[in-house]
């Protein structure tokens, strides 16, 4: 049974008297130390937007996949040289990661790397917009925004304590469709001077504010919770945060998105779920694989030594436990298997999905892409795996929210778990 | 005794209208009552699909056909002193004995007829057809020509010029361009050009930041594809934008090539964004088995390309055409739109002529094709490429599911993020029918700007303005009195934040455009961006009448004589911003607890009550106590009337009343 977030009557706080103490509240909290008592489990849905090309990634090393790899790739040919082998995970023989995901790889124990995931195959598509939208509607073949994002009714299908200041964060100035329909988000993309004004009624601004958007519609619960976040951000010492274990984040916004994560998760604010994007793949031109200063290099490599710093700042932490996160890593489609006439690739299907986590057990699983030139779909890798499946794994197994999550976040879709914990 | 603001904090006030939607509520209060939040009306699973309004507080028909054909109501409080635009209202500004209330476009608007329908008639007319006057947004441009210089410059000269010159001077076009976009926006009179040709931009999305070569190419995509078209034809712009350097290099068709090097990124955008939409998509299906249109929809077009027997006799009566596209469509499009290149420093001396021209030796003339055509190869072999070409962009805009598609687009952009299916039907059926007329667009947009539902109060508050169109119309609410340009503090200044706000200009990376539905704009960055953004707009400069960006203070003291009290300025700015006021008026007669509007409420406490972290002043002023004139230019007193007058009326514009239409 789920209860009721009443961030309000948090901000407001037991018994305050003053208006002043309601504005100041969430502040002077998080500054004792006493801001959050709601521990919670935390999704990280990072989406991969533009179509990765996963065979640039989960690299074929050796065999008759390799061979098919290897005749239609010649520019942007990976060499089995250039990969750091899975091949002390079970499933990992044959395969390596690309040379610029040594952060990746250095967390592979704690990596489920699935092969060849994608839309069921009477939904295939090569639109980006389509197959995201499908993917973060959690619809398949379907474009009925109406159902509001599988984001979304994951939040709403798991339980929240009483006091939770925020459910979900979109690292973004938007929110994704993936949590449309659920209102209580932050949408946070840049913390700095995160404020509707710094003048002398910057406090009595922001309680105007809320009374302006005291209704029930959809438009004044977005802005109820940017006063909120106002509030929140302007306490938080941002560039004093330390992560844990000596982890260091890269100095870019990829990666800085997931250090506002770990911290504001670390507060115990009740943030149950985040977003975090990251474009640019759609490379049709100049890929440039191993380049880690462009292109699909460049990409890889803020990926992958981002989301290692963000697991070891986690895993590291002693107040916080690495079982209690969970990393999903999607994007909306693969890329063709024979380079295009541009030292690119064009669209295709499936494409690997990286799930991370203390409770994953390391290893490859899945189907590996059938590569044979006879065996592709327009020239696409074939998918093997719903990635409903995937992402009911991760909800129901992983996070432990038992089997009836999934029939509230993907309804009609009968799956078995995959076992990778 | 008085009502903190914190009230909010933990009551609600729930409109009857939005409340309905609210799952577990027991009762339903009447608007301006308070009650308790029952715990079953959290906020997880709150679908209501609007909010944030005062209900009932639906505006003249004026004021809501401002503002959804333009950037909203200006009360033409420019139009002073000539010689310098940016200090056209300040020396002596207090002595105009105009009547700003009577002038601006309200009261233009109210000019054209006798009733609302012949003045909405008059005024789509006119909008529809602008003439070169422009005399304010000409003003400002003449005022800073060395600014704006670039502007009329043709392709050939800014790409040979600028392309391969530098980060600084390939730039340089596209800069004049941005900040001439937000210039225009907000002084020009042809409101709805400037608002449609937002609309194209998004709608033939190209990432302008992308590389040198679409920095440069920026200024003729503009002026060449956009506003060329804005009204008129809808292949003509297809197909300038298909040829057009921008287009060319942002999907990849300028290395579209023959043998292995087919690209079919432009034409998969072609079918699924530009024309047909992704609804007419049947992705892998064999495109001999999709479902036919029945009769072939390019037969009545008289087309004499599509006529040509040598080109294939597309129009052939006999011909089935196809009513869904395949992934098959789109490559073999893709076929025919191979060798399209535009002339750049790879083949070109200098930095080349960003000017398109087919590459034969590139295209793919070998073979027959089977574009839309169930199956069948009616594309001859041997076609030159830009032939060949355009016969693909004209099966795709004339086919009746590019008016479908551009009909919706158009109907959510002006009426609903959710328009009626029948007010689309409508639009579509003209902009079929008028395929091969010059004022296509005008006509169509003609049917759903007369439309009822356009008319309708009932659709009033359905959009939320995205970041340019709010603040553009903040902007023009509050008396904007400054012309944004390149070399310029101020300008950069303001852009940074705005920017922030998540709709920069021309920097929407992914081909389909800034979305135009409200949920995505609905979050917290942009909301408290789009805020900041105005709060720097009232406060910038603001000790200086003559270099102060928005002139609330000097529309203040030049419309309200003596000294005014905190009602009479809460009345008059709400009046002025959002364009009306309600029978009730918006505070009442009595102190700010018992306002008739929440907004009246908010604003008269703002102006009455002193702010929390000075509690000692708590009842700082009386609702009808004059306020001595001359503090209202600066923080004088421990009152500091001046930043409450601009914070009251941020407050305003920062509103819900304001942020939809």
């Amino acid at each position: 049974m789920t209860t009721s977030i009443n961030r309000r009557r948090f901000l407001a706080g037991v018994g305050a008297g003053t208006a002043t103490t309601v504005g100041l509240g969430l502040t002077q909290r998080i500054q004792a130390g006493t801001a959050g008592t709601s521990p919670t489990k935390l999704l990280v849905y990072i989406f991969l937007r533009g179509g990765m090309d996963g065979l640039s990634y989960m690299v074929p090393t050796s065999g008759a996949a390799q061979a098919a790899y290897a005749q239609d790739r010649d520019d942007i040919f990976i060499p089995p040289a250039d990969t750091l082998s899975l091949a002390d995970l079970p499933g990992g023989a044959g395969f390596g990661l690309n040379r610029l995901c040594a952060g990746l790889h250095s967390i592979r124990s704690n990596t489920a790397f699935i092969h060849a995931v994608g839309h069921p195959l009477d939904a295939l598509t090569r639109s980006h917009f389509d197959a995201q939208e499908e993917i973060e509607l959690g619809t398949p073949g379907s474009l009925n925004a109406s159902v509001g994002g599988f984001m979304g009714r994951y939040l709403q299908g798991i339980p929240h304590s009483n006091d939770a200041v925020f459910t979900a964060l979109a690292a973004d100035s938007t929110p994704p469709v993936s949590m449309a329909g659920y209102p209580d988000i932050a949408t946070l993309d840049s913390a700095g001077g995160f404020s509707p004004n710094t003048g002398i009624y910057e406090e009595t601004h922001l309680l105007g504010l809320a009374e302006l958007y005291s209704g029930g519609g959809s438009l004044d619960l977005a802005a109820q919770s940017a006063v909120d976040a106002v509030q929140l951000i302007n306490s938080l010492d941002l560039d004093g945060y330390t992560p844990a274990g000596g982890v260091t984040y890269p100095d870019e916004n990829f990666a800085e998105s997931l250090a506002l994560v770990a911290q504001l998760w670390k507060l115990d604010l009740g943030i149950a779920a985040a977003t975090v994007d990251l474009g640019g793949w759609d490379t049709h031109n100049n890929q440039q694989p191993l380049n880690a200063n462009t292109g699909f290099g460049q990409r890889i490599s803020r990926l992958s030594d981002a989301v290692a710093a963000f697991y070891q700042d986690i895993a590291a932490d002693p107040n916080k436990n690495a079982d209690d996160v969970c990393i999903v890593i999607q994007s909306e489609f693969g890329r063709q298997v024979s380079e295009n006439g541009n030292r690119g690739t064009d669209h295709g299907y499936g494409n690997p999905m990286t799930v991370i986590g203390g409770r994953i057990a390391g290893g490859v699983y899945g189907t590996p892409p059938q590569l044979a030139t006879q065996d592709r779909d327009g020239d696409g890798v074939v998918p093997s795996t719903d990635f409903r499946q995937v992402n009911s794994t991760v909800m129901d197994v992983v996070l432990g929210n038992g089997p009836g999550i999934v029939n509230s976040v993907f309804p009609g879709y009968n799956y078995s778990p995959l076992s990778i914990i | 005794m008085r009502t903190p603001f914190h009230q909010t904090g933990r009551r609600h006030f729930l409109k009857a209208a939005g409340a309905g939607s609210l799952a577990g509520l027991a009762s339903v209060p009447a608007q301006g009552s308070t009650a308790e939040r029952k715990p079953g009306a959290d906020r997880r699973g709150v679908a209501s699909p609007k909010g944030g309004s005062d209900g009932t507080l639906t505006p003249p028909f004026a004021v809501r056909v401002l503002s959804k054909m333009g950037f909203g109501v200006s009360r033409g409080i420019t139009g002073g002193s000539a010689g310098n635009p940016d200090v056209i209202l300040a020396n002596g500004f207090e002595s105009l004995t105009t009547n700003f209330a009577q002038t601006g476009d309200l009261a233009y608007f109210q000019s054209l007829g006798s009733t609302d329908d012949q003045r909405l008639a008059a005024y789509v007319e006119e909008q529809l057809a602008p003439t070169s006057e422009d005399p304010e947004l000409d003003a400002r441009i003449a005022a800073h020509a060395s600014e704006f210089n670039l502007l009329g410059q043709s392709q050939t000269q800014l790409f040979s010029t600028y392309e391969c010159n530098g980060f600084s001077e390939y730039t340089r076009p596209f800069n004049q361009l941005e900040r001439y976009t937000f210039t225009a926006a907000c002084y020009s009179r042809w409101q709805l050009r400037e608002l449609m040709v937002d609309f194209w931009h998004n709608h033939l999305n190209v990432f302008g930041r992308l590389n040198a070569d679409l920095y440069v190419s920026m200024v003729s995509w503009d002026r060449d594809v956009m506003r060329a078209n804005v009204f008129g034809n809808f292949y003509e712009m297809m197909y300038a934008s298909a040829k057009h350097a921008a287009m060319l290099r942002y999907l990849d068709n300028y290395v579209n090539g023959r043998g292995g090097a087919i690209n079919e990124n432009y034409c998969r955008e072609l079918f699924e964004l530009h024309c047909l939409g992704s609804g007419a998509y049947d992705g892998n299906a064999n495109p001999r088995f999709v479902e036919s249109l029945g009769s072939n929809p390019y037969t009545a077009l008289n087309d004499p390309e599509l006529n040509d027997i040598n080109l294939g006799y597309l129009a052939d009566p006999n011909l089935d055409i196809a009513a869904v596209y395949t992934d098959d469509d789109v490559l073999t499009a893709a076929q025919s739109m191979t060798g399209w290149r535009y002339g750049d420093e790879n083949t070109d001396t200098s930095c080349g002529t960003g000017l398109f021209f087919a590459q034969e030796d590139e295209h793919n003339k070998d073979s027959t094709k089977a574009v839309l055509t169930l199956g069948v190869s009616a594309i001859p072999s041997g076609l030159p490429a830009e032939t060949e070409g355009r016969l693909i962009v004209k099966l795709a805009a004339y086919h009746p599911a590019t008016a479908q598609h551009v009909a919706r687009k158009l109907c959510q952009r002006l009426v609903a993020d959710e328009p009626p299916q029948s007010l689309v039907d409508s639009a579509a059926a003209t902009f079929l029918a008028h395929r091969k007329s010059p004022d296509q667009i005008a006509r169509t947009l003609r049917v759903i700007l007369l439309s009822d539902e356009f008319k309708s109060p009932s659709y009033w508050g359905e959009k939320m303005r995205r970041p340019f169109e709010y603040i553009v119309s903040a902007m023009r609410a509050a008396g904007c009195d400054y012309t944004w340009r390149t070399n310029d503090g101020n300008s950069n200044s303001f852009e940074r934040l705005y920017d922030g706000a998540g709709q920069q200009l021309f920097a929407w990376r992914t081909p389909d455009g800034y979305p135009d539905n409200r949920t995505h704009w609905e979050g917290s960055t942009t909301l408290v961006q789009s805020w900041r953004t105005i709060d720097w707009l009232l406060d910038r400069n603001v000790s200086n009448q003559e270099t102060r960006v928005m002139r609330a203070i000097d529309i203040t003291l030049a419309s309200l004589s003596g000294d005014p009290t905190p009602r009479q300025l809460v009345e008059f700015w709400c009046n002025w911003a959002l364009g009306f006021t309600p029978a009730s008026s918006w505070t009442g007669s009595g102190g700010y607890a018992s306002a008739p509007t929440r907004i009246g409420r908010v604003c008269l406490q703002f102006m009455t009550q002193d702010y929390p972290g000075n509690q000692a002043n708590a009842d700082l002023w009386g609702a009808d106590d004059p306020i001595p004139r001359d503090e209202l230019e600066r923080d004088a007193s421990t009152r500091d009337w001046r930043s409450r007058l601009t914070g009251l009326v941020k407050l305003i514009l920062w509103s819900p009343q304001f942020i939809q239409r």
